[in-house]
This record gives C-alpha cells, structure tokens and sequence, in this order.
C-alpha cells in the first residue's frame, strides 16, 4: 500500500494520463461467445454415453485360443523387426579416407604422366603442364620449390 | 508378474510373441485389451460385437507379429488402427447403416448418478439420447470423435489411425461436434436453464 502511495506521488494524474486510461478502457473486451457454452456442454452430454462394460472371461478366452493355437515361430529373419541401433559410420572418418585414397591415386595417374614421382611435385606440376605453362627445368626433377620459384617473373624479364 | 516384464517397451514384447511367448503375450494383452474394446464398443453399432473385434484383433497380433513395422507409428496406435479397421469391415460385412443402438445396452450401463428413480429415468433416456446421436454420425466423424473424445488421442495420433491428414480429423471433429450440438439442443438448453 505505502508503496502504491509512493507510486502515485510520483506519478501524478496528470490529464494525459487520464486519456491514456480512458483509451485503455476502450481496448475491446473479451467478445461474448455464446456458442461456446453450448459446446462444452454438448462434449460433456458425450460422457454419459455409456462405456464398454469390463468383460473379464474375454481376455482369458483369448489367452486359451492363443493357446489351442501354437503357430510354428516365425523365423530368425521375421523376427528380426526388434529396434535395433542403427549403425551409423563416422562419415567424417569416411570422407577423410576417400579424400586421402582420391588423392594418393591422382598422384599416381599424374606421377605416371608426367614423368615425376614426388607427390607435392606432382601434384601442383601437373595441372600446370597440362594448362601449356612453361615450367623451369632442373637438374635432376621437378621440385616444389624450383617450381614456385619458376612461376615468378624469370631475372631476364626484370 | 515379472518387474523386468513389466518395464518391457510394447516392441520387445512383440519379439518375444513371435517367439511364442506366452507370457509376453498375456503382458501385451493386459495392456491393450480395454482400449481395443472401448475403441470398437465406440465405432460399432451392434455392441454384441465388439468382442469378437477385440478377439479377432489379438489372435490376428499372436498369430502374426511381425506385420508391425517398427519405426512407422507407435504400437498403440498400430494396435488402434487395426482395431479401426476390423472394426470397418465388420460394418461393410454387416451393411449396417445408419447405424442403431439397443435400448437394453444402455439400460444396463448407464451410471447410478441419481439417487430417485425419476432422476434416474431422465438420465437414462438422455444418455440413450446422447448414444443415438453418437451412433447417427457418419462413420469418420463418428471414428474421429471416438478417437480423440473418449480415448482422448490427439489429433495427430487420430489422424495417423485413421490414414488421413490432421486438418481433415479437425475438420470432421468440427462437423461431428456441430452436427452433434443439432442432436442434443434440447438437452443442452434444458442443461443451460438448470444452471442459469
């Protein structure tokens, strides 16, 4: 209460704030509905329907037919619907494999081609002779770094 | 009863079934039985028969286990479908439409709510009311208010049973529910003025 007091000390009903009140007052209200009774009650006349009676011989006249009826169990196959974990490859581990298989039989294909057997040589020498580049020579291979360094402007042009 | 048994999830069971286990048999029995029957004691007309539906649905499940597909649905909504559908084609069997109650069943269940005679009548006579408007429904209305009024389904779960869409079951819970406010005006109006 004494902080409801303070509230309205501290706020004063100034006249915007009694417009903004009345405006309150005039947000619609809840529209009447009067279907709705109608409704809950015609759901709750449902309930006096009656419900099946318990007929407790039924269920021991199915365990006994049950009984008088022994089929031949059903297969290992047939039975085999029981969930089960589904197993689930690390596809990560999958890809990771097919990309480093994809990539060691490139280097194969390519080494054959082009005559190099180093892997990074043949890897980034390859597309490039493919394309028609011009590639610096050395003495024994093909070298990543000779090839690198091949790839900038030649001291000539400079 | 075995503790292990009975924490055993439905699917387990229907494995040991089809290794003819009794006794997973009984457990799965024990579980089912009454909402098979309260399902088909709602659908069918002649209420005479809705034990040999439940009957017929159980051997059907010990018999053949396997013709549910783990993954599909829950198995009690399986087990509600089946019985739906044994339950249809009961009804086309037995041509039976519209469909008609017997006063005698209702007599024999409707509940002791009113202690003088009169007020029993009058609930007797409503109830019957009440169970002839359920019963003059057309069916999937009727299937539909079985399965989400008094096995309180969802409609997801009605709408899975019934192999049709969730926006079909709600539009047939709104036609069955208006068409069943039509039946009951004078029960309800009479319902109204009592508590107004």
């Amino acid at each position: 209460m004494k902080n409801r007091q303070m509230t309205q000390d501290n706020y004063p009903q100034t006249a915007s704030h009694q417009a903004m009140l009345k405006l309150l007052d005039q947000a619609p209200v809840v529209p009447a509905s009067p279907s709705l009774r109608d409704d809950i009650i015609s759901l709750a006349l449902l309930d006096l329907s009656p419900a099946a009676p318990a007929s407790p011989a039924l269920k021991n006249k199915i365990l006994s037919a049950a009984k008088e009826n022994p089929t031949q169990p059903a297969s290992a196959e047939i039975i085999n619907f029981s969930p089960k974990p589904q197993h689930r490859p690390d596809r990560r581990w999958l890809t990771g494999n097919a990309f480093a298989a994809g990539l060691m039989a490139a280097s194969l294909v390519l080494g054959f081609w082009t005559g190099t057997s180093n892997f990074a040589d043949t890897l980034i020498a390859a597309p490039l002779e493919l394309a028609g580049l011009q590639l610096p020579e050395t003495d024994d291979s093909m070298n990543y770094y000779n090839i690198i360094d091949g790839l900038g402007p030649s001291e000539s042009a400079l | 009863m075995d503790i292990t048994a009975s924490i055993q999830d439905d699917e387990n069971l229907l494995v040991q079934i089809a290794s003819r286990d009794e006794a997973a048999f009984a457990l799965l029995l024990d579980r089912h039985f009454e909402n098979v029957r309260a399902l088909a004691w709602r659908v069918l007309a002649n209420h005479a028969e809705v034990d040999d539906i439940a009957q017929d649905v159980f051997l059907k499940l010990w018999k053949n286990p396997q013709s549910f597909t783990p993954g599909k649905a829950k198995f009690s909504t399986w087990l509600y479908r089946v019985t739906l559908n044994a339950c249809i084609d009961r009804q086309r069997k037995n041509n039976k439409s519209p469909l008609t109650l017997t006063d005698t069943t209702i007599e024999e269940t409707t509940p002791d709510s009113a202690p003088t005679p009169e007020q029993q009548a009058i609930n007797t006579n409503r109830a019957q009311r009440v169970s002839k408007a359920i019963a003059g429904l057309p069916d999937r209305q009727r299937h539909a208010i079985a399965l989400t009024h008094f096995q309180e389904l969802s409609n997801i779960e009605a709408a899975q049973i019934m192999d049709t869409s969730v926006e079909a079951v709600e539009s047939l819970l709104g036609r069955a529910r208006r068409a069943l406010k039509a039946s009951l005006r004078s029960d309800i109006n009479e319902l109204l003025n009592k508590t107004t």
